[in-house]
This record gives C-alpha cells, sequence and structure tokens, in this order.
C-alpha cells in the first residue's frame, strides 16, 4: 500500500518534470527544501539519468536543483528566524521559549549548529524542519547559509552523479538513493558524537 | 559512573555508525559489480550510447510523457498522436497516464497499447 503511494507519487513527480522540465524540477526542489516531505532525491536522481541520455543538461540540472534546495531552505530558515518566537508566543508557547530545557536546546544547536545543518540536507524528510529549528534558535545567518550552502552542493553533486551514472538502470536501483541517505546520517552521526567527544574534553580540562 | 557511561555510549554511537557506513560501501560495491560487470567505464559507456528500440519498450512508464516517449524511441513527433488516435492539443506535452485517464482506459492497458504502437513502428522501420 505504502509502496505504491510511494511510486504513484514518484511518477507523478516526475511526469512534472519531463513535462515542464527545468521549471518542474525546480519547484519540486524548492517545495521539498522549504516544507514538504517529498521524493526529491529520487526525482534529482531520475531527472539526472534523463540528464545522461541527452534529455536535458546535465550542469542546469545540478545547478536548477541547487537553487531550487537553496532558496527554499533560505526562506524557511528567515521566516522561522524573524516570525518563529513570536508565532510560538502566540500559540501558547511562551512559557516554553523561556524554559531552562529551550535555552539548553539553543546551546545544543549553536554548538553542533555545522554537523546537523550539513548532514541533514541529505535527509529531505528532516531538512526543513531543521531549518525552521535553525531559525527559531538564532543560528547565526552566516552559519546556517555557509554549511547550507557546502551540504546542498555536496547533496545535489552526489545524487546527480548517481543518476547520471546509473543512466536507464536508475530505477532498479532505488535502494542504493535510500542508503547513501542513511550513510550521509550516520556520517552526521558520528560528527556529532565526535563533537560531542571533543567539546566533553575540553570542558572537563576547562 | 555517570560520565564513564557517557563514554561507553559515545564509543558504541561511534561503532554503529562506522559499521552503517562499511556496510553501504560493501553493498555499493556489490552493486556496482552487478551494473558493471565488464569494467569500470564499460556498461556505462553502454548505457549511454545505447539507443532505445523495440526491445527496449518494458522501460516505458505510464507517467512519462510522449514528447519523452518519441525522443528516446526516436520516433517521427506525430506518429503516437496518428497510431493512437489523440485528439489532445496539448500533445506531445501530455503524459501516457493523463490520456489513459482522459481515454476513460485503465493506465496499464494504454500502456501496452503505447508499447505495441512503438513495435509496431520499429517492426515497419526496420532500418530506424
Amino acid at each position: 500500500m505504502i509502496i505504491s503511494l510511494f511510486n504513484w507519487l514518484l511518477g507523478s513527480f516526475l511526469s512534472f518534470v519531463l513535462l515542464y522540465k527545468y521549471l518542474g524540477l525546480f519547484v519540486i526542489a524548492f517545495i521539498g527544501a522549504l516544507v514538504l516531505p517529498v521524493p526529491s532525491s529520487t526525482t534529482l536522481a531520475a531527472t539526472s539519468a534523463f540528464a545522461s541520455q541527452g534529455y536535458l543538461s546535465f550542469p542546469l540540472v545540478l545547478g536548477v536543483a541547487l537553487a531550487g534546495n537553496i532558496l527554499g531552505d533560505a526562506i524557511g530558515y528567515l521566516l522561522a528566524y524573524r516570525f518563529g518566537q513570536k508565532v510560538l508566543s502566540k500559540i501558547g508557547f511562551a512559557r516554553l521559549l523561556n524554559s531552562p530545557g529551550y535555552h539548553k536546546l539553543q546551546r545544543h544547536i549553536e554548538n553542533f549548529s555545522a554537523s546537523l545543518i550539513y548532514f541533514t540536507r541529505f535527509l529531505t524528510e528532516v531538512g526543513p524542519a531543521v531549518n525552521i529549528l535553525s531559525g527559531i534558535t538564532k543560528v547565526p545567518a552566516r552559519t546556517f547559509f555557509i554549511y547550507d550552502i557546502l551540504g546542498e552542493t555536496s547533496y545535489v553533486l552526489l545524487y546527480g552523479a548517481v543518476g547520471y551514472f546509473l543512466g536507464s538502470q536508475w530505477e532498479n536501483n532505488i535502494g542504493f538513493l535510500a542508503e547513501a541517505g542513511l550513510v550521509m546520517a550516520s556520517l552526521g552521526f558520528l560528527s556529532m558524537l565526535i563533537q560531542v567527544g571533543i567539546y566533553r574534553r575540553r570542558h572537563k580540562k576547562n | 559512573m555517570k560520565k564513564r557511561r557517557i563514554t561507553i555510549l559515545l564509543g558504541v554511537g561511534i561503532a554503529v555508525a562506522l559499521l552503517l557506513i562499511g556496510s553501504f560501501f560493501v553493498s555499493g560495491f556489490h552493486r556496482y559489480h552487478r551494473v558493471a560487470p565488464h569494467g569500470p567505464f564499460a556498461a556505462w559507456h553502454q548505457m549511454h550510447n545505447r539507443r532505445f528500440t523495440a526491445d527496449n519498450v518494458d522501460l516505458i512508464r505510464d507517467w512519462m510523457s510522449f514528447d519523452y516517449l518519441n525522443w528516446a524511441f526516436q520516433l517521427p513527433n506525430d506518429y503516437l498522436q496518428v497510431e493512437l488516435k489523440i485528439d489532445d492539443t496539448d500533445y506531445p506535452h501530455v503524459s501516457v497516464r493523463s490520456m489513459a485517464e482522459k481515454e476513460r482506459i485503465a493506465s496499464s492497458v494504454y500502456l501496452h497499447t503505447v508499447q505495441v504502437a512503438i513495435i509496431k513502428y520499429f517492426a515497419q522501420n526496420p532500418s530506424q
């Protein structure tokens, strides 16, 4: 049931890309980065496969996907940065914003924002939530954009290259794309654990 | 005691992450060898220089647009339109699925009709 729903959804997205080409890809990447957990990684790999056949231009596919992702991330982050705390206060979470738990979370995000932002670019289901969280907890714009652009560039290059290399075989290797997301999540987890270790050692010395 | 527990948890976490990364590389290596059994770039060249022919109609999916099918199989732009009696003004910028819905035919049945029409084209034009 879930698999057939996913296939139907993916089919609709791919139809959209084939009909509207670069504009279609941009819209899907943008929506995926801004708010909805759409299958944008598989769409990017499939679009790169169409590019490998010569139907689309590969550099343009990479450029458009990158632009859509970065713009979606930026709008999510900036909206949360500007209005996030106000909205949370208005809907009854004012006490939460002043709680020690929230300040602790804010400190943790500040300390680990680099790996959190970079690695969640590979997890399209989690990425939009991290953008909003970064905005609400006031991660500095410079930090957010540096790691967002680095992360999105790596993500687009990885999935684009996989789709381009697999060509017509991309459909038989969807599992590989899921595994790639999983390995990036593991790398993120690993990097965070190492950072925690370093952080703890520094604190111990101080 | 608490510090020691945290250190152990950190070590276990790092080991699990390394295990996951290692298993990905092993699985990627096996997958790569399935895709490219005759050397690193042989399959890649074969895939990318290959033209779609009647043997590849099983690759057609209902989400594909007629524009893409015409391009991939190098069909004349109006061939499928005439063969399938399509009078939609959006043709070829319409998907097989949408046409099936418009014709009120099951998508799989319509897809089969498209496949048969393409096989027929290659039978009539063996030089293609």
